[in-house]
């Protein structure tokens, strides 16, 4: 098989949600010496670029996105050694994320956060139920270009919408761009409490952060 | 049957609609459980609203059955952590604070566990199911020990609770069967979202076996509520198309629908299932269950389907609608817009109710919200609709 067959095959595998497949053609790739960078960004990218558009085509859903997500995090566990020893990944920009306060449910901020990780950003997960004051020292840490909120419950939106006001007082708002997506959050919401975008799902609130990284 | 011109109570009003018969209005409903029922008899708004017709949905309340698993020892430990106290008093009400549990199935086979972080006890605002640890089966091996559990179950019908119920709620609302979440939405919550997806991926022989065993199972505790004195049998479902995609819905959830609809309409019962999330493109599969009403069905701009599209599609089915709550922080005007746009998506208003089925984002949001919602559907939702 040339480079570009075992590539095409990898990316095949991803779609097909065939993980044993997919982990033993990046083992190929390595042992036949193609660049992390290149399975990186002409297989992996290429892969969930094909997963979100049959998400956004209503042929896939959340399962297909979650084991698509986990064979990539295998892929990228063959992958790393190699990233570390040629130690030439830049990231797309930094991305802070978590769900905000009150709210438990993980499965759409790892997904995001997945699929973000293989599209090149680095992603600090705050993990859940994340307060105001964690996301203000974050943000003063790390000092990112975007906050991404995940809120599945009614009950947590007006935690978001103090923590916009906590961002203002606290002189952070205009460093970071700030995108939130879960089934309650509407665009009225969005607009009323000042945030920057609105993630209709997983795969439009990435496609909404590479823009921004990208303009 | 209804005579035109006389006004129904709530009770007369949901039945009336759940049996596909003309209303005198659109029923509007907000769930009720036992600590609530005090309260709604005694203070306002609530007395007012009910004495003007809104109708209590007993969804949550009670089972038709008692259950045990003869060779299986549970044991749940609560843990408050620094919310201590010597008090008795103190001690009570801390039980119903947030808190962690851990529990455990003991089998003969092996143990499966979880650890959850819960609310409170009060299950039906905050069923733990969403730490990653909150599901018992986490490993392969656990499949053996929940196949084991689920085997080992009986079911033993238990019907006192049902009339003692319906003697609360009177004429102001329904009291259905409450009956286990079908089989693979109790897949999702015994093993998750993320275990579902993988294992069904990845380990679908174990994930078929064990789907098959929870069907069998739960055909005995349907069928003892398709036999309890409720007119109604209401199934917990959460159906989203996100998490339960058609391939997912065709192949698991629509045959186990169909043949428990049919044991439920054996026994003259109306078939309600809880689809509280996206299901545009469930649309077509959901027509094709025959499930008598699809409850809390949320309207764009928290679901994805419109009222008047479902209602061309499931032109056999009844559409309990509820209110998408987030729209109450954009103001009481917004909230009194919203509900004329639903009852004009609805009209002429056959086969739909009205319900609040969803947490608001506070209870003040609730209090204020509720009385917006049915003022203007006394106003506007009087049948048939005929809104310009």
């Amino acid at each position: 098989m040339t480079v570009d067959d075992i590539i095409s095959q990898y990316i095949k595998a991803v779609v097909n949600m065939e993980i044993e497949m997919a982990k033993k053609l990046c083992e190929d790739a390595i042992a036949k010496g193609i660049h992390p960078t290149k399975i990186i960004q002409e297989g992996i990218t290429k892969a969930t670029s094909i997963i979100s558009d049959k998400f956004e085509a209503e042929e896939y859903f959340i399962p297909e996105l979650i084991m698509a997500g986990e064979i990539i995090k295998e892929t990228m566990k063959i992958l790393d050694p190699q990233i570390k020893e040629k130690g030439d990944i830049n990231a797309l920009g930094k991305v802070i994320i978590g769900t905000g306060k009150g709210d438990l449910h993980d499965i759409g901020k790892n997904i995001v956060k997945t699929f973000m990780e293989a599209e090149g950003f680095e992603v600090i997960d705050l993990g859940v139920d994340v307060s105001s004051d964690k996301f203000i020292e974050a943000i003063r840490t790390e000092k990112p270009e975007i906050l991404a909120i995940s809120a599945l419950v009614s009950m947590t939106l007006p935690e978001v919408g103090n923590l916009m006001k906590a961002l203002e007082e606290a002189n952070l708002r205009k460093d970071v761009k700030i995108i939130v997506g879960g089934a309650p959050v509407t665009e009225e919401f969005i607009k009323d409490i000042g945030a920057d975008a609105y993630a209709r799902n997983a795969i439009d609130g990435i496609n909404t952060c590479l823009r921004w990284v990208k303009q | 049957m209804f005579e035109v011109g006389k006004t129904m109570n709530a009770r007369e009003r949901i039945m009336a609609v759940l049996r596909r018969e003309v209303p005198d209005m659109i029923p509007f409903t907000i769930y009720v459980e036992t600590k609530y029922l005090s309260g709604l008899a005694l203070h306002q708004p609530w007395r007012k609203l009910l004495d003007q017709g809104l109708g209590l949905h007993a969804a949550l309340a009670v089972q038709a059955h008692k259950v045990n698993c003869p060779n299986t020892k549970m044991d749940i430990n609560h843990h408050y952590g620094s919310l201590t106290s010597w008090s008795p008093a103190d001690i009570m009400f801390a039980f119903n604070g947030p808190h962690d549990i851990t529990g455990s199935l003991n089998t003969p086979v092996g143990k499966i566990s979880i650890k959850a972080r819960m609310k409170s006890l009060d299950l039906s605002a905050n069923l733990p199911w969403f730490p990653e640890d909150g599901y018992f089966l986490k490993t392969l091996d656990d499949y053996e020990v929940l196949k084991y559990v689920i085997e080992d179950t009986e079911y033993i019908p238990f019907y006192d609770e049902i009339e003692e119920f319906k003697m609360f709620i009177g004429n102001f609302g329904i009291v259905p069967t409450l009956v286990p979440k079908s089989p693979l939405q109790s897949l999702i919550m015994l093993m998750g979202p993320k275990k579902l997806a993988l294992d069904y991926y990845m380990h679908q022989k174990e994930f078929d076996e064990l789907y098959k065993i929870i069907y069998k199972k739960e055909l005995e505790v349907y069928k003892i509520a398709a036999e309890s004195p409720a007119d109604t049998i209401w199934g917990p479902d959460n159906v989203t198309a996100l998490v339960t995609s058609p391939k997912f819905f065709e192949k698991y959830s629509l045959p186990f629908y169909n043949e428990v609809a049919d044991i439920f309409h054996k026994h003259d019962k109306i078939y309600v299932v809880h689809m509280d999330g996206e299901l545009k493109a469930l649309k077509e599969l959901i027509a094709k269950t025959r499930i008598d009403a699809i409850e809390s069905f949320t309207a764009p701009p928290v679901g994805n389907l419109p009222i008047n599209e479902a209602k061309e599609l499931w032109k056999d089915k009844v559409i309990w609608a509820n209110f998408p709550e987030p729209v109450c922080l954009q103001g009481q005007k917004a909230v009194k817009k919203k509900t004329m746009e639903m009852l004009k998506d609805a009209a002429p208003g056959n086969n739909f109710l009205m319900g609040i089925s969803e947490a608001f984002p506070s209870f003040m949001h609730m209090l204020a919200s509720v009385p917006t919602i049915f003022k203007v559907i006394l106003k506007h939702g009087k049948y048939p609709i005929s809104i310009d």
